[in-house]
């Protein structure tokens, strides 16, 4: 008897514990769904009388539509502040809408190119340390206002904006023209000894934006926003990547660039390339160009300066017919395979170079393979390799090979 | 109530939930910040000192069949010894208990609570456990043989989870900070095997104390899979920096965790493993202390030994006001606490008892056959 009685006591002292940890949780209240609002996309551009402008991108949780969840709504709403941290204007962003603002569910980061050019350690490292912020959401460099990033981020295609930013993610998958960058991969990057950060680059499309095209495009090369696409809904285009020093921004490539970074760095799934056509000076022929094995790389230190040697391996489709030629005679075929090597050997070298000597910055991470020589912590720090990377020299050697074509193989 | 129908799997569930409670509690950090891109190599050589330090204990505790470390203390210097390596015994494990529930509450009031507070999360943990305890402690070993194997395979979970972002390149620079700080200093790392110590109480334990050398290696082998098996993959997972201390490693790497699109964030899932580790690991820490204390009082009762040491156990948790000693407990005193007192102590005592063993034996030989010397013919 009396041990049942100490039995329903101490049950009765668990359970008051639990209540009191219910009531004293303050969280049961702030964090029901209602008082919540979700920002799906945040942005930092620099401030005009403050530090940097915070914008922030909700979906509106009130109005979800059909079979969404509570942060895919289709009325996507953009908030900016002027602030002195990102704590600051979060805060007063907070304060203005009177629900608690939730960062589980951005998708994307933004900064401005300014903003970036500055330096971003604070707001990355401010950001990581925050539980709410997933590790995997993407840093993107706007070449236009961050706020008017966001502003443009929905389609007619696609009219969730949380969704929205996913399938422009994956978009490089299958293009080659940028590269998904993630927080977390941002983060370590910055510090990293062995290589410097990448990022997104990314602009709001628009015809003014193909005004400032250059000669280059002639060749198909462009960067963010440049694409001369005609919509009657200008939309968010990510293309080509942010190269930066340590948290600072110093330059961009392109995506011919983009597609030889990522060729560089084995991350190329599949992108199409349109080449001069070796058969017929005046055409051009377009290949879609995958790997059969990830690039070898070899990195020596000749006079203490590297010398870096990549040998590739390049598949090719053929994915461009012309009447009255047969692209898979033996011939041709060597000719195509030639006019491939050239063409990726002459972009490659560019785009290393461009690295090496321009920007000064690593962002294949050619120091993952030097660090290799080196036996203790203290000799690689020493060594400083990301400094001693601009006086880098590469050996390129390319080798394509044509391996098909696709429904037609001869006409 | 006394405990001697230990299994042989709940003897290796008692070290297991030590172990995996320390890898959450950033037990790798600290390994990694000693020896930085050398620390896999330094932890296969880690665990190879450490088969060697069990297999040497078990040699020792071959002369003492069924005794724990305490009656072994008293064999070598009677009851004053005995008190005091008891006390000692009690102290190391307040300290360490203390130190990982706060570490944990701490860590878990930042993921996840950030609106109670540490007492009352550290409370409601605490007399959760005593709760438990007046069900009596073969329940809790019962208990904890079902949730030491889950904790541990949602850690080798997180630890090969993330295999699509390993690079092997991460091991490089081969040496770390050096051979030196590798394979000599590097050596203290050791400390991330102190689970081991309830190897010195459980020979009485056992249901057939013949097992206990069976036992003592299969755990430290276990735990060796654990600590390398989840150090490397944070090596191999995320680059070497040097100046980054962040809290639970475990957790950050939990988090980068998704299988496909549909399961994002599952973090949570693991955080509940741990906070079921957590109470396991209390029980059994709290368990072994009253195992202590009752063979230096002869105290009848359990409950009431169980409800005093849970409250020093909540006052000593609470001592620490803020982040800069809460580090300095977790890489300092637990670190140094778990080598001098898990290893060089017992080790001594041990190593000294069994010289007292051989001298006595030898008298008692030379004694027997002096008798039958002198015996009339």
């Amino acid at each position: 008897m009396e041990k049942q009685t100490l039995n329903k006591f101490f049950i009765i002292i668990a359970v008051i514990l639990l209540l009191l940890v219910a009531i004293f949780s303050s969280s049961s209240y702030s964090s029901n769904i209602d008082k919540l609002s979700y920002a799906i996309a945040i942005g930092l551009d620099v401030g005009k009388n403050s530090s940097m402008q915070l914008s922030l991108q909700f979906s509106s949780t009130n109005s979800p539509s059909s079979g969404s969840g509570s942060s895919q709504s289709s009325e996507a709403i953009v908030y900016s502040v002027e602030c002195s941290d990102i704590n600051d204007g979060i805060n007063l962003i907070n304060n203005y809408l009177s629900k608690k603002i939730n960062l589980a569910h951005t998708r994307v980061i933004v900064f401005s190119e300014e903003f970036a050019s500055t330096g971003v350690s604070d707001v990355i490292y401010t950001l990581i340390n925050s539980v709410q912020i997933r590790p995997t959401a993407s840093i993107v460099v706007s070449k236009c206002e961050a706020k008017e990033f966001l502003q443009s981020a929905s389609s007619k295609l696609e009219k969730l904006s949380a969704r929205y930013y996913e399938t422009i993610q994956n978009s490089s998958e299958y293009t080659g023209y940028t590269q998904d960058i993630s927080i977390s991969q941002f983060f370590y990057d910055i510090q990293n000894t062995r290589k410097n950060a990448s990022a997104i680059l990314g602009a709001v499309n628009k015809d003014a934006s193909h005004a400032s095209a250059n000669s280059e495009q002639e060749s198909g090369k462009y960067v963010a926003g440049q694409a001369p696409i005609d919509s009657e809904d200008p939309g968010i285009e990510n293309t080509g990547l942010a190269v930066f020093v340590e948290d600072k921004l110093v330059g961009e490539l392109n995506n011919i660039e983009t597609i030889c970074h990522l060729l560089a760095s084995n991350n190329l799934k599949y992108c199409n390339i349109t080449i001069p056509n070796p058969l017929n000076v005046s055409d051009t022929i377009d290949l879609r160009l995958s790997t059969d094995s990830p690039v070898k790389i070899e990195v020596n230190l000749v006079n203490g300066n590297p010398f870096i040697k990549l040998d590739f391996n390049i598949s090719c489709q053929l994915i461009s017919m012309s009447e009255n030629v047969n692209y898979f005679s033996e011939e041709n075929l060597k000719k195509i395979q030639d006019a491939v090597n050239v063409y990726m050997k002459q972009n490659m070298t560019d785009y290393l170079y461009k690295t090496a000597k321009e920007f000064k910055s690593d962002i294949v991470g050619f120091g993952r393979t030097a660090i290799h020589q080196f036996l203790t912590w203290d000799d690689w720090i020493n060594y400083n390799w990301l400094e001693k990377y601009k006086n880098s020299f590469f050996d390129i050697n390319i080798n394509s090979e044509l391996k098909s074509g696709q429904l037609l193989i001869e006409t | 109530m006394e405990i001697k129908q230990i299994s042989n799997f709940q003897a290796i569930a008692l070290i297991l939930i030590i172990v995996t409670n320390h890898l959450i509690l950033g037990t790798p950090r600290t390994l990694i910040a000693e020896t930085g891109t050398g620390t896999i190599l330094n932890m296969i050589y880690v665990f190879i000192l450490a088969l060697l330090l069990v297999f040497i204990i078990t040699k020792l505790f071959s002369n003492f069949n069924g005794k724990d470390i305490i009656d072994i203390s008293e064999f070598l210097g009677g009851k004053v010894l005995k008190v005091i390596v008891g006390i000692v015994f009690i102290i190391y494990f307040l300290v360490i208990l203390s130190t990982t529930v706060r570490v944990i509450v701490q860590d878990l009031e930042i993921i996840y609570f950030q609106n109670i507070s540490v007492y009352v999360l550290t409370l409601a943990i605490l007399a959760s456990i005593v709760f438990v305890y007046k069900y009596g402690s073969s329940d809790v070993v019962k208990c904890n043989s079902i949730i030491a194997p889950i904790v541990g395979i949602a850690i080798l979970i997180i630890a090969f989870s993330n295999v699509q972002d390993f690079s092997l390149d991460r091991i490089f620079p081969i040496l770390g900070f050096g051979a030196k700080e590798t394979f000599i200093t590097g050596a203290s790392n050791i400390f991330a095997y102190s689970g081991l110590a309830i190897l010195y109480f459980i020979m009485p334990m056992l249901k057939d104390s013949k097992n206990f050398k069976k036992v003592s290696i299969v755990s430290t082998i276990l735990v060796g899979i654990l600590i390398v098996g989840s150090v490397s993959s944070l090596v191999l997972s995320f680059p070497f920096i040097e100046n980054i201390n962040e809290i639970s490693s475990l957790y950050v790497e939990s988090r980068d965790i998704s299988y496909w699109q549909v399961f994002q964030r599952i973090d949570g899932l693991f955080v509940f493993s741990w906070i079921l580790a957590l109470l396991s690991y209390i029980s059994v820490v709290l368990f072994i202390i009253v195992v202590i204390f009752r063979k230096l009082t002869n105290a009848k009762k359990e409950f009431p030994v169980v409800l005093a040491f849970a409250t020093i156990t909540y006052v000593t948790t609470l001592i620490p006001n803020n982040i800069a000693m809460i580090r300095f407990l977790e890489d300092i005193v637990f670190k140094y606490t778990n080598i001098i007192v898990a290893i060089f102590l017992s080790l001594i005592i041990l190593i000294f008892a069994n010289i007292k063993y051989k001298i006595v034996n030898r008298k008692n030989t030379i004694i027997n056959s002096n008798n039958i010397e002198n015996k009339p013919l």
